[in-house]
């Protein structure tokens, strides 16, 4: 496959990482596969190690497709952000694309999920948690 | 030969049920070298619209089939939802072409080809559905320096979730003989 015919990873996902105080806002958008999942994790895995970051937001109002690598990314940085300090908190309104793949494999039931930034940011963190 | 059927939506609990198996099987001694993987596509009339693409069997290429199966979706006006459902369960099917067909992952030698093809009229219930065949080159080989990870995937249930049936058929010993993942979607109004 040549770089010409494919884009990419950098194309089809665009991840971006800021602070809001003690939180950590990493807003991801485009398309979450096997090939740009690792991009998902080397973000969410930096926040994890700041010791300045309290929460992580992980914005994905913006992904367009997201598959199974996408989802275990999610799942491994839930279970890592809450054996340091608490869940990861996962923005996703009414986003289909993030939405039905959450719904059918029923991990909606185990990420905490938001409907836009501010919400989650509003909520406080469990301090000594 | 190993088949696999699995049932999404018309049960009410998914399932792996073995196919019947073919009466040549059933003797004893190996089955005929000519197995079914490499079995024609069924006769299709020349208006039904298909859609075809082969390509390596290397990450770059999901992105690329989601893309073209996208655009002809939206062409033949499938309906927004279940186009969605038909990406996620072709992506997962390719996903697994990529993943476990040709250990090493992303030889260049695999390709993986992504046929579908409209299913309307009298044979459809209720509109029209999509059936789409995904065929690699490789074989599903166990792996056993991935198995923590296989053990958790989530591919085959999601495919199953979103799909009317699922049938995956392993190919025989030679290689290049290739595993055939079969995607029948739930049918959908006509356009």
């Amino acid at each position: 496959m040549t770089g010409d015919q494919a884009p990419a990873a950098e194309q089809l996902l665009r991840v971006e990482s800021r602070r809001a105080g003690v939180a950590m806002v990493v807003t991801v958008a485009g398309e979450v596969d096997m090939f740009t999942a690792p991009r998902v994790e080397e973000a969410v895995g930096r926040a994890l190690a700041d010791p300045a970051v309290d929460v992580i937001v992980v914005d994905l109002t913006q992904v367009e497709f997201l598959d199974h690598a996408g989802l275990t990314a999610l799942v491994d940085a839930h279970r890592a952000a809450e054996r340091q300090r608490e869940p990861l908190r996962v923005v996703v309104d009414h986003n289909r694309p993030v939405v039905r793949p959450l719904e059918i494999t029923g991990l909606e039931r185990v990420l905490a999920l938001y409907y836009d930034v501010a919400e989650a940011l509003a909520e406080s963190s469990e301090p000594g948690g | 030969m190993a088949r696999l059927v699995l049932r999404g939506r018309q049960a009410s609990h998914s399932r792996v049920v073995p196919a019947h198996r073919d009466q040549s099987e059933d003797r004893a001694g190996p089955p005929p070298e000519a197995g079914p993987a490499r079995a024609a596509p069924p006769a299709v009339r020349a208006e039904v619209p298909r859609w075809q693409l082969r390509l390596p069997a290397v990450l770059e290429t999901l992105g690329l089939v989601r893309t073209g199966l996208r655009r002809w979706l939206a062409l033949l006006e499938w309906p927004e939802d279940a186009a969605l459902d038909i990406l996620l369960a072709v992506n997962e099917a390719v996903s697994n072409s990529v993943e476990h067909a040709f250990p090493p992952a992303g030889s260049p030698d695999g390709t993986v080809e992504v046929a579908a093809e409209v299913e309307d009229g009298d044979r459809v219930e209720g509109g029209r559905r999509l059936r789409v065949h995904v065929r690699d080159t490789g074989r599903w080989l166990p792996r056993p320096d991935l198995e923590p990870y296989v053990n958790r995937r989530r591919g085959l249930p999601m495919m199953v979730a979103v799909m009317a049936e699922v049938r995956i058929h392993r190919g025989g010993p030679e290689p290049g003989d290739g595993t055939v993942v079969t995607l029948l979607s739930p049918p959908v109004p006509g356009p």
